[in-house]
């Protein structure tokens, strides 16, 4: 016989049909509905506008989705689940393909299609699906850190149970028809050697019985799939397609000249947003937020997957009374005006109910939960917009944070130092202001550490004599720069960021200033993610930036022979979140020296523990995140530790001393003036 | 029952400060704070309110540079604010402003005075014990921790030594020191709505008060000197060390007679 006139007949030894159809129908049913109940139920959020640039939403939803590119950066779990994927996927493909020849008179079930990709793909994928799933019902069983659910056991031995006895069912028809296409379906084959020397008649009626137990399984499977955590299936492709395609730190704009400003931050389950709670429904508690969160690798008590989880149980709880409240009242407006009665709900504060309040504080908002999270879920915007309710509408926060709010206020410096003294020591360095030097190219913005620290004193030191040394025509604000806000931003209090961010707006727009070059990745983030919400909109690069660029330029020419290894700190707010990588690693190459990564480095680095805010609030449980971090980076042996953030630098110099060592910690800058002061002939002045 | 706060505006402490010949405090756009003591206070008298329900009225003098004092008062969550307005800074010295406050005090019925032992700018800590005097009531300085038993103010009062408890009748005046309480962060939310409510003016030509006539008057003001640095007596000998040090004594620091 030719492969090409290979077939088999559908619904071999099955009969009513009828059944089955109906059978699937009400499955069908209990599919769309579940889905749409939840769909409906994440609707009581605040609308998010997140449907702008289709292309780059979709191929981010078909990466991470469909082709499972994030899934699969870790690689144990990853292999798992894409085995169950991938076959589960062929296999979906195949039942599909039998259903069309069924009900709509098309042939796919026939020659090389039938052979190749129908028995050969088809078994192949069911063996991978069967093996994937029952890896994970292992690893459930063997890893207690997963916090495994019955439930989760029941869907994958559910599952497991679907693909066993359809190779049942295949053996069975195999042996009983003697399907002479029996070599192309590699397991069903060996499972029909099983059955060999059984009688034929015996054969046909456990055929049928396996088809029907396999058919109520599958329907089973799928008549619960949106009700059961399985529904992620077809929220991770829609949360993944509304994700944040611009800076991950971005925060919603709150409008203080608005008077009639009600609520501000998330008090209740209905002020997240859609997405939100789209995301907490979407999260299938993976834990891979736990494994890289800096403050529940150190024993502290908040857990992001528990927050995620949180929010879905408050949302579940909450939710149908919000939305039956809701139509209720659209009902009354109508018939009854806006007089009619209305039924006012007390909802529970999510402080409490999804996040303890210390836990709140515990966030330093590195944003390395969402960056290893699978469906890309966004953990700290949440967090902070809770802090935002906290602070700017109950004045709830730890003690210690009250002092550097004031500061903030009194003295627009996290220290409180007098505001007339900014521009003392950058005067030292005989740095103009722009009100002495007005048509300055480049701002230089040193920011907080870079004028008032003594340590970071020394780095703004560096980038001013690079500067001056290749050039760059700049000056500085001097005593009109205020705090750039971030930090107050992200402990949530919008008051003391909104008068730091619209003073120094008008200063910049006083100068007509549009380039920008900041010492600190929290000023970069606070003047290029946070201020065109005010309208302020600038240039604005990282020293590091500029300095790999005056390297590139051949204007800044630092001696090749630094011939240590330095291990690089990614700051969070430079790295992860603004994507500067690259640029302080050429920089440091150029210098000669041979850079060692920590293992967790780049997109995935570990924070120092000041984001957020953290650098103003105390830490009193568990271990010490900048400790912590300390220890990664001495354990690479590197004779030097380098950064390109003035917390981090004070953080890391910290936790290295708590550890007794004598390994110091720098800024990209310092160490490539230094490799130039040693041939300052290689200085070019444009 | 009513307590009347006093507050005051001062000089945020860590602005840099400069001073002309005469003494006088150069302006170099230093930024005005609520003083730390009033804060105290009118945290007390706002928990005060909280538990028992009081009215708590806020009350400053001075220039149009004092309104913030109030409105920072008023975020806390006072009731009532006053603001006697001074623009030409007549009453600058404790002594007046004891005069204004105590009839200011009398208009709005307190039943309960309370204020800073002092402020943080001059350090004076005269305009409470005076206010007292004037309207002839008990005074306690010095508060860290005051209750209320019926008509009695149960307080904790620190004194040279230690903490002496003295419990006064209502009405009286109360004079905290840091310690009785934690001043609260008014939130953005507090902030908001207190712009909506208005501040009561009053000027301080209404209260018959001659600011001419004072019994006292600042003459002139100084600077303390910088404390010197200590030095180091060195020498080849022990005895040479003991001998220059004897004589630093004796010459230098004149402490040491007929050595």
């Amino acid at each position: 016989m030719q492969s090409g006139e290979a077939f088999r007949e559908i619904f071999w030894n099955i009969d009513h049909h009828w059944l089955m159809q109906a059978l699937l129908v009400l499955v069908l049913f209990l599919f769309v509905f579940f889905l749409v109940r939840i769909i409906r139920l994440t609707r009581i959020g605040i609308p998010v506008a997140r449907s702008d640039r289709p292309g780059k939403r979709l191929w981010g939803s078909f990466r991470d989705a469909i082709l499972q590119v994030k899934v699969l950066s870790e690689k144990k779990s990853g292999i798992i689940h894409a085995m169950m994927y991938f076959g589960f996927l062929v296999l979906l493909v195949c039942t599909i393909t039998i259903a069309f020849d069924t009900y709509l008179g098309t042939h796919f079930i026939n020659g090389h299609f039938y052979l190749y990709v129908i028995s050969l793909g088809g078994d192949i994928a069911g063996l991978l699906f069967c093996a994937g799933v029952a890896a994970a019902i292992v690893r459930r069983a063997v890893n207690k850190n997963l916090e495994t659910k019955v439930s989760d056991i029941i869907i994958l031995v559910i599952l497991l149970l679907v693909g066993i006895t359809g190779f049942t069912i295949e053996g069975l028809r195999i042996a009983a028809a003697d399907d002479p296409w029996r070599m192309w379906s590699p397991i069903g084959n060996l499972v029909a050697y099983a059955f060999s020397g059984i009688d034929e008649m015996q054969l046909v009626l456990w055929h049928r019985v396996f088809w029907w137990i396999h058919l109520v399984l599958a329907f089973a499977a799928i008549g619960t799939w949106t009700c059961t955590k399985l529904v992620h299936t077809f929220l991770i492709p829609l949360i993944l397609y509304r994700r944040q395609l611009d800076n991950a730190a971005i925060l919603p704009f709150v409008d203080l000249e608005d008077m009639d400003i009600q609520e501000i931050g998330v008090h209740t389950i209905r002020d997240f947003t859609t997405k939100d709670l789209l995301d907490s429904e979407a999260c299938i508690r993976c834990s891979r937020c736990n494994e890289v969160c800096p403050a529940f690798t150190t024993g502290k008590t908040l857990v992001p997957m528990g927050f995620m989880q949180g929010v879905r149980a408050q949302l579940r709880l909450e939710g149908p009374e919000i939305k039956a409240t809701r139509r209720h009242k659209h009902k009354n407006d109508v018939t009854e005006g806006v007089q009619g009665a209305r039924k006012e709900l007390t909802l529970m504060p999510v402080v409490g109910a999804s996040i303890k309040k210390a836990d709140l504080w515990q966030c330093v908002t590195c944003g390395a939960c969402t960056e290893a999270c699978p469906a890309s879920i966004e953990i700290a915007p949440k967090v902070v917009k809770i802090r935002t309710h906290q602070v700017s509408m109950e004045g709830a926060f730890p003690n210690e944070a009250q002092s550097t709010f004031r500061a903030l206020e009194t003295n627009g410096n996290p220290w409180g130092t007098g505001w007339q003294k900014r521009m003392d020591r950058l005067a030292d360095l005989e740095v103009l202001t722009f009100a002495e030097h007005p048509n300055a190219e480049w701002l230089y913005w040193p920011g907080c550490s870079g004028a008032f620290d003594d340590r970071n004193n020394k780095v703004t030191a560096a980038v001013t004599q690079i500067l001056k040394a290749t050039g760059v025509d700049f000056a500085v604000l001097g005593n009109e720069e205020r705090c750039c806000g971030d930090a107050a931003r992200r402990m949530g209090n919008e008051y003391v960021y909104y008068q730091l961010a619209s003073r120094n707006i008008a200063a910049l727009e006083s100068y007509g200033i549009k380039k920008i070059l900041t010492q600190c990745p929290h000023c970069l983030t606070a003047l290029s993610v946070d201020y065109p919400q005010l309208g302020g909109s600038y240039e604005v690069i990282h020293h590091t930036q500029l300095i790999q660029r005056l390297i590139g330029e051949g204007r800044l020419k630092p001696s090749r022979d630094l011939s240590a290894s330095l291990a690089y700190h990614d700051s969070c707010y430079l790295g992860r979140y603004n994507h500067v990588l690259k640029e302080p690693r050429l920089a440091l190459a150029a210098a000669g020296a041979s850079i060692v990564e920590p293992n967790r480095h780049g997109k995935a680095g570990f924070c120092c523990g000041a984001g957020g805010g953290g650098m103003w609030l105390e830490e009193s449980q568990g271990t010490r995140i900048n400790v912590e971090r300390a220890k990664q980076l001495l354990s690479t042996n590197a004779s030097q530790i380098v950064t390109g953030c003035p917390f981090c630098l004070t953080m890391l110099s910290d936790g290295i001393k708590a550890l007794d060592s004598e390994v110091s910690v720098c800024d990209v800058a310092e160490i490539i003036w230094n490799s130039t002061l040693y041939q300052s002939d290689r200085i070019e002045p444009k | 029952m009513r307590i009347a706060v006093f507050v005051k505006q001062v000089m945020d402490p860590e602005a840099v400060l400069a001073f002309d010949e005469s003494g006088a405090l150069v302006q170099n756009e230093q930024n005005l704070i609520i003083d730390a003591y009033s804060e105290y206070a009118v945290e007390r008298a706002v928990q005060l309110k909280e538990e028992l329900g009081f009215e708590v009225i806020a009350v400053t003098i001075g220039d149009e540079n004092s309104i913030p004092a109030v409105r920072h008062a008023l975020s806390m969550g006072c009731s009532e604010a006053y603001q006697v307005s001074d623009p030409d800074q007549l009453c600058t010295i404790p002594e007046l402003k004891a005069q204004v406050l105590a009839a200011v005090a009398k208009e709005v019925s307190a039943d309960l005075v309370m204020g800073g032992c002092m402020s943080a700018d001059t350090g004076r800590a005269q305009v409470m014990p005076r206010v007292a005097e004037i309207l002839g009531l008990p005074h306690v300085n010095k508060v860290v921790e005051m209750r209320l038993e019926g008509n009695l103010v149960c307080t904790k009062s620190e004194v040279n030594d230690g903490i002496a408890e003295i419990d006064v009748q209502l009405p009286a005046v109360i004079c905290a020191q840091e310690g009785l309480a934690e001043p609260r962060y008014p939130s953005m939310w507090d902030i908001m709505q207190t712009r909506k409510k208005t501040i009561q003016t009053r000027s301080v030509n209404e209260y018959a008060t001659s600011c001419a006539s004072t019994s006292h008057l600042a003459v002139v003001l100084r600077l303390k000197e910088a404390r010197k640095s200590g030095s180091i007596i060195e020498g080849e000998t022990l005895s040479e060390v003991v001998q220059k040090a004897v004589s630093a004594l004796r010459d230098e620091a004149k402490v040491l007679w007929g050595a």
